[in-house]
C-alpha cells in the first residue's frame, strides 16, 4: 500500500505532464475490483445458464448448456395449468406493493410535516418516541401483532371476519408511517426555509395546502427513495405473507415460488426453479437499474444520517 | 422544548387565541397516522406480549397466569441455548468478516478507479434481491456439487456439503451473506468521502503515506460508521428468519438444528413445531422479551463504547 | 420522467386489478378450483402411459357415478366384504363450499386429488370443493395459525394421523365422533391401525384417508449387469450386504457410479429398519428408543454410511440426485431402495429409460425394469416387517361449513373416493373396501402391496409425547458421523423422552 501511494504520487506528477490518466495504484485497485465484481455477477449468469439447461445437463460441470432450451420456462410457467396461478400471484404482489408504496409515501410526508414544520405541544417528546421505536426489533411484536390482526374486524373483506387471510396486515400498517423514513423526511423538510410557509400562511393558505403545494414538491427525491425501498421490501417480503395469507389465490409471488419448489417434494428441478426465480427477480432488477441513483443515494443517506 | 420557547409569541396580545389552538390541533392531526399506528401496531402488541409472557396462552383459550414460569422454563430449555449459540455464532463470525471485507472494498472504490460507478452498481445489485428467489439461487450454488464446490475443485479443494452438513450450514450462510455486503460498502464509501480533504493534506505535510494515512486518518474517522454497522449487524443476526426458514424447509431439526436461530425457534414454539405441548404464545412472548432485552443491552453497550472509543471529528 | 413514472405505476396497478378480477373475483373462476377442467391438461410430461391405471380410473369413475355405492361393495373381494359400507351413504342435499388443504402439490398427486374431488362433486351436487396445496412443512403451522386467528382455516385438512392426539388436545380439529356415530361409521371399514391412530379417547378426530407400506424396489438391469439373478431380491440384511459387494460400481476416478443401497434413501429411516430388526419402539405405552434392537439398527445404518465413505460423502452423493425422473433410483445411481407403494405410480408416471448393453455389445434404450420385494430383515428377527404411515381428513375448529366438509370427507375416504386416489397414486387406501377395488386387484404389484400390509405396522401413538421421534432424529447425524456411539446417543434420547413424560 505504501508503495502504491508513492506510485500514486509519481503518477500524479506524471499526469500533470499529460501521459497516463490513472495511477498505478488505481490500476491495481481497478483490477482487484474487476475480479471481485465478476464473482458478484457470476451467480446471476449461473441462474440464467441453469434455467436454460435440460435436466440431464444439470449434473455436468459445464457452465453454459451445450444445447440451450427454454423448456424449463415452459414447464415452470405453462405446464400443469400453472399460468393462471402465476398471473394471480403477480397481480396480488403488484396490488400489495402498490398500496404499500402509496401508503408509506403519504403517511411519512404527512407525519414528517408535523414534526418538521408545525409547532405543537408534545412534539419533541413524540419525536423521541419515533426514534425509539427504530430500536424495537420487528420480531418482538411478531406474535402479538398476529393476535392483534386476528382481533381486528375485516367485515368480510376478502371473505374474512378479521384481518388474517387478507391483504390488510400487509398494506394498512404502511399508512402509519415508518420511523426511519419519518426521520429521513423530517431532516429534509427542516432544510426548507420557514419563510416559504410563513408567506403562504399570510396569504391564507391552510396547512394541508402548504404541505401539498410547497413541501411535497420539494421533497420528491426523498419520496422516491422511500418509494423504491418500500417497493423492494413489499415485493420480497416472505415472512409477512407467510404469517398472514392462507388461500392460494391470495398468495404473493414469494409464497408462490416456495409453493412451486414444494411441488417437487424436496428435490427441486433446479432448471425450473431457477427459471421461476429469475422471472420473479426481474421486476426488482429492472426497478433497480432504472432508479439506481435513488437506491444508492438512499443507502448513503442511511449511512451518513446514522453514522 | 421549542414549544416552550415559542410560547411568548403566542401570548403576545392578539385578538383571539384560536390560531395557536388550531396549530396545536393541526400538528396532532398530521402526526396522527403514526400515533394510531404506534398505539395499534406497536404499543398494544408489546404491552400484550409482556402480559402474555407471564401466562400460559394459546390464543383460543384465555391466558392463564403462571408468573415467571415461562422464563424459568426457558433457562432450562436446551433448544433455547442451541438457538442462542447459533445466533451468537453468526454475530461473532459474520460481523467482523463483513466489516473487514466491506471496508476493504470501500477503500478500493474510494481510489476513484475507472468504472467506479459500474462497480458500485454491481456490488449493490444483490441488495435489492432479498426474497425467496435469491435463497434458492444460493442453495443451488452451494449444493454439494454446485458451482462453488466445482470452482473450489479447480484449485484441488474438496468443498463441503454446505447446506446439509451441520458443521457447514452456518459457514454457508456467511459465504452467501457476502453477496449482500454492497449496502455496507456504500455506507463506508459515503463515510470515507465525507472525510475532509484538509485532514489528508495535513497528513501529507507530515509525510504520512498509503497505509499510514488509512490507518491514522480514514479508519478513526470511519469509526462511528463502523460502530453503527456493528450494532445493525448484531440486530440483524438476531432477526435471521426467512433465509434459514427456507433452507431448512420449515423443519426444526434440519441439519442437527444447526440453523435453529433465535427467531426461528420463537416461531416454531409459537406455532407448535417444537415441544410436546402444542403452540405456546406465552412461551414465545417470553422469548420475544428476552430478545428485546438482549438487543437493548447490545445497543446500550455499543453506545457507551462508542462514546469512549469512537473518534469524533470535534474531538480532534 | 417524473410525470411518467406515477402514470406507469398506475397503469400497472390497474392492469393487476383487472387480472385479479378475471382470475378469481368469483370463487368459481379461481384457477385452482376447477377439478374437472384441470384433469385433461394435467397429462404426464412423458408420453409414456401410466395410463393403464389412469384410463381405467376414468372408466370406473363413470361407472361408480352411475352405480350406487352398494354395487361397488358387491364387487370387492371376500376379505373386504365382511365390512359394512353403509356409513358412507352420502347426503346430496347438503350444500356449501369446502376449502380443502393438502400437501399433494406434485403434478401427479395434484391431478389425482382433483380427480377425487370431481368424483365427490358429482355425487354431492350442492357442494363445491376448493383445493389448496401447501408445502408439507407449512400446512399444519398455517392451519394452527388460522384456527387460532379464527379466520382463513380450511373446512377440511389432511392431518398426519399420529399428530391428531395433539390436535385434539390443542382444540385445533373438532371431534368427528358425533358425525361418525350418526352415519354409522365405526372404524371397521378401515385398516385397524389407521383407525386407532385417528382416535383420541374413543373419538375419531380424523377419518383415515390413505396409508402406505414400505417395500424394496430393485433395478433388474443393474442386477443383471452385476451378475446377480434379476428375479431374486435380497431377503435379509446380510443378503443386502453381500449383494452390495457385486452391485457397487466405481468410476475411473474412484467415485461411485452406482451404489447398491443406502438405508436412509427412498422413503425410509430408522423407524422402518428398527421394525425389520424386531424392535418394539413403544413398550408399555412408553417409547423405548434405547432398546438393544434399536441400538443394533442404528449401528447397522451407520455401517452403510461407512461403507460409502461416511455420512458427508453420502450426502454429497445424494446431492447429485434430482427431482423425478432424476432421483436416486430412476437415475440408476442406487440399485435398491426402500420406498412406499405410491412410488410405483411415480415410476409409471415417468417411465424412466435405461441404457442397456446387450450380449452383442450393442447398447439400447429400455424401460427401467423394476422388481418388488419385502424389506430385508435381520437374521435374528427372521421375517419381513414394514411400517405404514399415512394421513386422515379432519375438520379444523371454526370451519365455515362443517356439514359439507363431513360429506366430502365421507366421500373421499369412502369406497369410491379412496379407490380413485389409490388408482391414480398407488397409495394404499385406508378404506379396506377401496383397497380391494377391482381395478386395483388386476395389478399383480397391488396384490404384493396388500400382502405387505399383513406384516406392516402402524405407529403406536404416545399421547403424552407424540413427537418423541424428534429425540432420535436430533441425534441421528451424530451417530452416523461417528461422533457418538449409538448407545450413548439413544440413552440420551431416552432420558430426554423420560424427562418430557415427567418421569
Amino acid at each position: 500500500m505504501a508503495t502504491t501511494s508513492v506510485e500514486a504520487g509519481q503518477a500524479r506528477t506524471a499526469r500533470r505532464i499529460g501521459s497516463p490518466r490513472f495511477s498505478f495504484g488505481q490500476i491495481i485497485a481497478f483490477l482487484i475490483l474487476a475480479l471481485i465484481s465478476v464473482t458478484w455477477i457470476v451467480p446471476f449468469l449461473w441462474m440464467l445458464s441453469t434455467s436454460l439447461k435440460a435436466p440431464q445437463d444439470l449434473v455436468g460441470t459445464n457452465f453454459w448448456p451445450e444445447n440451450p432450451t427454454l423448456e424449463a420456462y415452459r414447464t415452470a410457467f405453462f405446464a400443469f395449468d400453472r399460468l393462471p396461478q402465476w398471473i394471480r400471484w403477480t397481480a396480488n404482489t403488484v396490488t400489495i406493493t402498490f398500496v404499500a408504496v402509496i401508503g408509506k409515501i403519504l403517511s411519512t410526508t404527512l407525519v414528517a410535516y408535523a414534526f418538521a414544520r408545525l409547532r405543537w405541544r408534545g412534539r419533541d417528546a413524540l419525536f423521541t418516541l419515533v426514534l425509539a421505536t427504530m430500536m424495537i426489533p420487528s420480531v418482538v411484536t411478531m406474535i402479538p401483532l398476529f393476535i392483534v390482526f386476528a382481533k381486528l374486524p375485516a367485515f368480510g373483506f376478502q371473505g374474512s371476519p378479521n384481518w388474517i387471510n387478507t391483504f390488510l396486515p400487509l398494506t394498512v400498517p404502511a399508512f402509519t408511517g415508518d420511523a426511519f423514513f419519518i426521520f429521513l423526511m423530517r431532516q429534509h423538510m427542516r432544510s426548507i426555509p420557514m419563510e416559504l410557509s410563513e408567506a403562504a400562511r399570510i396569504d391564507g393558505a391552510g396547512e394541508l395546502r402548504i404541505w401539498w403545494n410547497i413541501i411535497v414538491p420539494t421533497v420528491k427525491p426523498v419520496m422516491a427513495v422511500i418509494a423504491i425501498f418500500t417497493f423492494q421490501g413489499a415485493w420480497e417480503d416472505f415472512m409477512g405473507p407467510l404469517l398472514y395469507l392462507q388461500d392460494e389465490a391470495k398468495y404473493t409471488l414469494q409464497l408462490g415460488l416456495r409453493q412451486f419448489e414444494a411441488a417437487a417434494g424436496g428435490l427441486p428441478a433446479w432448471n425450473e426453479l431457477m427459471a421461476a426465480s429469475l422471472v420473479v427477480m426481474i421486476p426488482v432488477i429492472l426497478v433497480f437499474l432504472m432508479f439506481q441513483k435513488y437506491f444508492i443515494e438512499g443507502i448513503q443517506l442511511t449511512g451518513s444520517l446514522k453514522g | 422544548m421549542s414549544v416552550a420557547a415559542e410560547r411568548p409569541k403566542v401570548s403576545q396580545p392578539r385578538p383571539f387565541l384560536r390560531p395557536a389552538i388550531k396549530e396545536e390541533l393541526t400538528g396532532w392531526l398530521f402526526a396522527s397516522p403514526w400515533i394510531i399506528g404506534f398505539l395499534l401496531f406497536t404499543a398494544a402488541p408489546m404491552l400484550f406480549s409482556i402480559y402474555a409472557s407471564f401466562t400460559d396462552y394459546n390464543i383460543t383459550t384465555t391466558p392463564k397466569w403462571t408468573g415467571v414460569a415461562n422464563y424459568q422454563k426457558l433457562f432450562r430449555d436446551p433448544y433455547f441455548f442451541t438457538s442462542l449459540a447459533n445466533t451468537f455464532w453468526m454475530v461473532i463470525v459474520k460481523t467482523p468478516i463483513v466489516i473487514v471485507v466491506s471496508i476493504a472494498l470501500a477503500l478500493l472504490l474510494a481510489m476513484n478507479v475507472p468504472g467506479g460507478r459500474f462497480f458500485r452498481t454491481v456490488f449493490y445489485l444483490p441488495n435489492v434481491l432479498a426474497g425467496v428467489a435469491a435463497v434458492f439461487l444460493w442453495q443451488w450454488i452451494l449444493a454439494p456439487n454446485g458451482l462453488l464446490n466445482q470452482a473450489l475443485g479447480v484449485f484441488g479443494i474438496e468443498g463441503p456439503a454446505w447446506f446439509s452438513n451441520p458443521d457447514w450450514t452456518k459457514p454457508g450462510l456467511v459465504v452467501m451473506g457476502m453477496w449482500w455486503i454492497g449496502s455496507n460498502v456504500l455506507i463506508y464509501l459515503a463515510g470515507i468521502k465525507g472525510i475532509p480533504k484538509e485532514l489528508y493534506e495535513a497528513a501529507d505535510i507530515d509525510g504520512a503515506v498509503g497505509w499510514a494515512r488509512t490507518w491514522n486518518i480514514t479508519l478513526p474517522l470511519l469509526s462511528p460508521t463502523i460502530f453503527f454497522q456493528v450494532v445493525t449487524g448484531i440486530i440483524g443476526a438476531f432477526q435471521i428468519f426467512s433465509t434459514a426458514f427456507i433452507i431448512s424447509n420449515n423443519d426444526p431439526f434440519f441439519a442437527s438444528q444447526s440453523l435453529l436461530f433465535y427467531v426461528l425457534y420463537l416461531y416454531y414454539r409459537a406455532f407448535g413445531k417444537i415441544g410436546p405441548a402444542g403452540f405456546q404464545m406465552g412461551y414465545a412472548s417470553a422469548m420475544a422479551w428476552i430478545l428485546f432485552v438482549i438487543i437493548m443491552i447490545f445497543t446500550l453497550v455499543q453506545l457507551w463504547l462508542s462514546k469512549r472509543w469512537v473518534y469524533y471529528e470535534s474531538e480532534g | 420522467m417524473r410525470t411518467r413514472i406515477p402514470s406507469m405505476l398506475v397503469s400497472v396497478f390497474m392492469l393487476s386489478i383487472i387480472l385479479a378480477a378475471c382470475g378469481g373475483g368469483q370463487e368459481a373462476a379461481a384457477p385452482t378450483a376447477g377439478a374437472g377442467a384441470a384433469v385433461p391438461s394435467a397429462a404426464p410430461p412423458t408420453s409414456a402411459s401410466d395410463n393403464a391405471s389412469s384410463s381405467a380410473s376414468t372408466n370406473s369413475n363413470a361407472n361408480s357415478n352411475a352405480n350406487t355405492s352398494s354395487d361397488a361393495n358387491a364387487n370387492s373381494n371376500a376379505n373386504a366384504s365382511a365390512n359394512s359400507n353403509a356409513g358412507f351413504t352420502l347426503n346430496p342435499n347438503v350444500s356449501g363450499t369446502v376449502e380443502f388443504w393438502h400437501f399433494w402439490s406434485s403434478p401427479l398427486r395434484r391431478t389425482a386429488i382433483r380427480r377425487v374431488i370431481s368424483v365427490c362433486e358429482a355425487k354431492l351436487p350442492n357442494i363445491k370443493v376448493n383445493e389448496t396445496p401447501k408445502p408439507f412443512g407449512d400446512i399444519w403451522t398455517a392451519n394452527i395459525a388460522a384456527v387460532a386467528a379464527g379466520s382463513g382455516m380450511p373446512d377440511v385438512i389432511v392431518e398426519d394421523r399420529p399428530q391428531l392426539v395433539q390436535r385434539a388436545k390443542d382444540d385445533i380439529d373438532i371431534s368427528l365422533g358425533d358425525y361418525a356415530q350418526r352415519d354409522g361409521i365405526d372404524g371397521s371399514e378401515f385398516w385397524p391401525f389407521t383407525w386407532q391412530e385417528a382416535t383420541v379417547d374413543g373419538k375419531p378426530y380424523g377419518i383415515p384417508f390413505e396409508t402406505d407400506v414400505r417395500v424394496l424396489y430393485w433395478n433388474k438391469q443393474a442386477f443383471k449387469d452385476a451378475g446377480l439373478d434379476p428375479e431374486k431380491p435380497p431377503k435379509t440384511w446380510d443378503d443386502l450386504w453381500a449383494y452390495a459387494d457385486k452391485l457397487d460400481k466405481k468410476n475411473d476416478d474412484g467415485s461411485y457410479a452406482r451404489i447398491a443401497f443406502q438405508p436412509d434413501f427412498g422413503n425410509a429411516g430408522w423407524n422402518v429398519w428398527a421394525r425389520t430388526d424386531g424392535a418394539q419402539l413403544v413398550q408399555d405405552g412408553k417409547p423405548a428408543v434405547n432398546d438393544p434392537k434399536m441400538i443394533e439398527t442404528m449401528d447397522w445404518i451407520k455401517k452403510w454410511y461407512d461403507r460409502y465413505g461416511g455420512y458427508d460423502a453420502v450426502q454429497k452423493f445424494k446431492s447429485t440426485f434430482g427431482a423425478p425422473p432424476n432421483d436416486a433410483f430412476m437415475s440408476g445411481k442406487v440399485a435398491m431402495i426402500l420406498d412406499i407403494n405410491g412410488y410405483s405410480s411415480v415410476l409409471n408416471f415417468y417411465n424412466p429409460k435405461v441404457e442397456v448393453t446387450g450380449a452383442d455389445g450393442k447398447t439400447s434404450q429400455q424401460s427401467l425394469d423394476v422388481g418388488l420385494g419385502d424389506p430385508p430383515y435381520s437374521a435374528s428377527y427372521g421375517k419381513p416387517a414394514s411400517w405404514s404411515g399415512g394421513f386422515a381428513l379432519s375438520i379444523p375448529r371454526g370451519a365455515k361449513n362443517p356439514d359439507a366438509a363431513w360429506e366430502f370427507i365421507k366421500c373421499a375416504t369412502g369406497p369410491e373416493g379412496a379407490a380413485s386416489w389409490s388408482r391414480d397414486t398407488s397409495a394404499m387406501s385406508a378404506n379396506i373396501i377401496a383397497a380391494h377395488d377391482p381395478a386395483l386387484m388386476g395389478d399383480p404389484r397391488w396384490q404384493f402391496f396388500l400382502n405387505a400390509m399383513d406384516y406392516s405396522q402402524g405407529t403406536t401413538v404416545v399421547p403424552a409425547y407424540p413427537n418423541w421421534g424428534q429425540e432420535v432424529d436430533k441425534r441421528r447425524e451424530a451417530i452416523f458421523k461417528g461422533e457418538t456411539s449409538a448407545k450413548d446417543a439413544l440413552d440420551q434420547a431416552q432420558q430426554a423422552i423420560n424427562a418430557e413424560l415427567g418421569q
